[in-house]
C-alpha cells in the first residue's frame, strides 16, 4: 500500500481482514509494542510497577562499591614490569592509604544508604497500594450494600402497591 | 386504533398535515438518539405540523409545552426501574454477552422499562396523519395503532435506533417493527439486520434515512489555539458530548502516543481537552462544544473513537465530512459508516485499534481513505434539502417531498 496509483480504491474491509489474518497467522511473532497494562486502569498499572530494589543500577552498585580487593591484590609474575608495578602499587597505597580508606567507607555508606532508601520506597509503595486496595474494597462493599438496600426498598414498594 | 380519517377531531385551522413523534429521546440531552430524533422532526416540520409526544421518567404530570416549532406533550412513564434494569442487564451481559436472555428475564426487563398508558389517549386526541415512533422503547400497547395497511389508519413509521442488533430478539421490538408501515434506519447494518429479522417485509419498506448533518466548515478551518505548535496529531475521543457513556478501562493517552510515534495526540475527554507530543502537554482552554470538536477534527490525521458505540455514529460522519479518516469500534453504527464509505478502519480490541492506527500513519493510505470517506459523506450526509425531501416521503408517503 506504500505506492498507491491514483485510481485505486482502498477497500477498508480487505485492509481490516488482512490485518486480522496477519495477526491470526503468527500471533507470537507479530510485533506489537503495546503492553497489556495499556488497557488496564490506573490501579493495575501501578501494581505492575517493578520494585526499585530490583533495578539493575542498584545491582551494579552492590557489585562495585568494595575497593578492598583492588587495594590488596599484589599482582602476579616475576618479570621486570610486574615487579615494577608491585613496587609502584605499594608506594601509591602507602601514600594514599588514608584517602582510600575514607573513600572505601564513603562508598560503603553510599551503597547502604541507596539500598535502604530503595527498600523503604518499595515498602511505602506497597503500603500505598494496599491502602488503595482496602479503600476500593470498602467502596465496593458499600456499593453492594447500597444496591441490596435499594432492591429491598423497591421490592417492598412493589408489594405494597400490588397489595 | 388511531384513525387519521376522524377529521372532526382535527382543528379546523390546520392546513398542513399533522405528524406526531412518540419518543423518549427529546430535550437537551446531547445523546445520539436525541440528535437523530431532532433531525428527523426538524425535516418533517418542513412538510407538516409536528407534535412531539415525549415519554418522560421520573414521573411528570401530563402537560403541553412549546419547543421551537414543536408542540411537546409530556407523558409520564410509570413504574420505570432504571437501576434494577441496569443491574439485570449487566448480570446477563456477564453471563453470555446478553445473547441468550431467558424469557423470565426478558419479561422482567420489559416491566422495568415502565409503562406509558396515556400515549394512546394523547394520540387519539392529536389525530395525526402520521405517527413516527422514534426509538425502540415504546412502552404502551402498540396494538392500539391498528394493523399495518388497515384502512383509515394513520401512517406509522418506526425509527428503532437499534444500536445493538440483538435487540431484534426482543418481542416488543418485533411488535414495533411489525406495526410500522415503514421502518427508517440510520445505517446500512441496521437495515440488513431489520430485513433479516423480518423476512416478510418488503425491502422498499426499510429505508435508510441517511441523516444530513450541517457542519460549519468555515469555523472548522481555523485550528484551536495552541494546537499548531504540536504539528500533526491524531484525535482520540474518549467522552463527547461531556457526560456521555464511557469505558472505565481504556487505552491511556500515553500509550496511544507511543503507538503513533512522532505524531502528537489530541484527546477529547468530556470537559478535559488536551494535546501532547513527547515532551509537552497543553490543556486546551476551550469550551467542549461541537464547533470546537470540528476544529480539532478537521486538522487531525485521524479520528479515533474510544467510546462505547452509539446508535447513529454522528462523530464518524462528521469526521468523514471534514476529510479525516476514522478508527472506530467494530459492530457499531460508526463501523457501518466507515465500511460503506471506505473511509476508515475498525477494531475489536486494543491490539486491533493500534494496528489500524498504525496503518493510518501511512500517508498514501490515509489520503485515499480521507478522499473516499469525504466523497461518501458529502453524497449521503451533507445534502440537507435531499434529506428533508426524503424524510417527507418516508413519513407522509410518496406524494410528499
Amino acid at each position: 500500500m506504500e505506492d498507491l496509483p491514483g485510481d485505486v480504491r482502498v477497500d477498508t474491509r480487505v485492509v481490516v481482514e488482512h490485518l486480522r489474518s496477519v495477526v491470526g497467522s503468527a500471533p507470537g511473532s507479530y510485533p506489537r509494542t503495546w503492553l497489556p497494562q495499556a488497557t488496564f486502569d490506573e490501579l493495575l498499572v501501578r501494581a505492575d510497577r517493578e520494585p526499585i530494589h530490583l533495578h539493575p543500577s542498584l545491582h551494579h552498585l552492590h557489585r562495585r562499591w568494595d575497593m578492598g580487593h583492588a587495594r590488596t591484590h599484589a599482582g602476579s609474575g616475576w618479570g621486570p614490569k610486574a615487579i615494577g608495578r608491585r613496587i609502584l602499587a605499594r608506594i601509591v597505597n602507602a601514600a594514599l592509604d588514608r584517602y582510600f580508606t575514607e573513600e572505601q567507607e564513603f562508598r560503603a555508606a553510599l551503597a547502604q544508604s541507596i539500598d535502604g532508601i530503595a527498600y523503604r520506597v518499595d515498602e511505602i509503595a506497597s503500603a500505598d497500594l494496599r491502602n488503595l486496595l482496602d479503600v476500593v474494597r470498602d467502596d465496593l462493599l458499600d456499593l453492594s450494600r447500597y444496591v441490596d438496600d435499594r432492591i429491598d426498598t423497591r421490592l417492598s414498594d412493589t408489594r405494597a402497591s400490588d397489595a | 386504533m388511531v384513525d387519521s380519517t376522524k377529521a372532526a377531531r382535527r382543528p379546523e385551522h390546520r392546513t398542513r398535515p399533522h405528524v406526531a413523534v412518540v419518543t423518549r429521546h427529546w430535550g437537551d440531552s446531547g445523546d445520539e438518539a436525541t440528535a437523530a430524533t431532532r433531525l428527523v422532526a426538524g425535516a418533517v416540520s418542513r412538510h407538516a405540523d409536528v407534535s412531539i409526544v415525549h415519554l418522560v421518567s421520573p414521573l411528570v404530570p401530563l402537560e403541553t409545552l412549546r419547543d421551537s416549532v414543536f408542540e411537546v406533550h409530556r407523558v409520564p412513564v410509570h413504574g420505570a426501574r432504571p437501576l434494577r434494569s441496569g443491574i439485570l442487564r449487566v448480570a446477563l451481559a456477564v453471563h453470555d454477552g446478553g445473547l441468550g436472555v431467558p424469557a423470565t428475564a426478558a419479561s422482567l426487563l420489559e416491566r422495568y422499562e415502565g409503562d406509558a398508558p396515556e400515549v394512546p389517549e394523547v394520540l387519539e386526541r392529536l389525530a395525526p396523519d402520521a405517527i413516527v415512533l422514534a426509538g425502540h422503547h415504546q412502552p404502551y400497547d402498540i396494538g392500539v395503532l391498528g394493523a399495518r395497511a388497515s384502512a383509515g389508519r394513520a401512517r406509522v413509521v418506526a425509527l428503532p435506533y437499534l444500536g445493538d442488533d440483538r435487540r431484534l430478539a426482543a418481542e416488543p421490538v418485533r411488535s414495533l417493527l411489525e406495526a410500522a408501515d415503514v421502518v427508517g434506519v440510520v445505517h446500512p447494518g441496521e437495515r440488513r439486520a431489520v430485513l433479516a429479522a423480518c423476512p416478510g417485509r418488503s425491502e422498499r419498506d426499510v429505508v435508510l434515512l441517511d441523516l444530513a448533518l450541517s457542519l460549519n466548515r468555515n469555523a472548522a478551518s481555523h485550528r484551536l489555539f495552541g494546537v499548531r505548535w504540536f504539528g500533526r496529531y491524531v484525535l482520540s475521543i474518549r467522552d463527547f458530548p461531556p457526560g456521555g457513556a464511557r469505558y472505565v478501562r481504556s487505552v491511556t493517552h500515553e500509550v496511544l502516543r507511543s503507538v503513533v510515534g512522532r505524531v502528537s495526540v489530541a484527546e477529547v475527554d468530556g470537559e478535559q481537552w488536551r494535546i501532547s507530543d513527547r515532551e509537552n502537554t497543553l490543556e486546551l482552554p476551550v469550551s467542549p462544544s461541537r464547533v470546537n470538536l470540528w476544529r480539532l477534527m478537521a486538522h487531525a490525521v485521524a479520528t479515533i473513537d474510544l467510546r462505547p458505540p452509539g446508535p447513529f455514529g454522528r462523530e464518524t460522519i462528521e469526521s468523514l465530512l471534514l476529510g479525516t479518516p476514522v478508527v472506530v469500534p467494530d459492530a457499531s453504527a460508526a463501523m457501518e459508516h466507515a465500511a460503506a464509505a471506505d473511509g476508515g478502519l475498525w477494531y475489536r480490541d486494543v491490539g486491533e485499534l493500534f494496528d489500524a492506527t498504525r496503518v493510518l500513519m501511512n500517508r498514501p493510505v490515509r489520503d485515499r481513505l480521507a478522499a473516499q470517506g469525504r466523497a461518501y459523506a458529502d453524497a449521503k450526509h451533507a445534502q440537507v434539502d435531499d434529506f428533508v425531501a426524503r424524510v417527507g416521503r418516508i413519513v407522509l408517503g410518496e406524494g410528499a417531498g
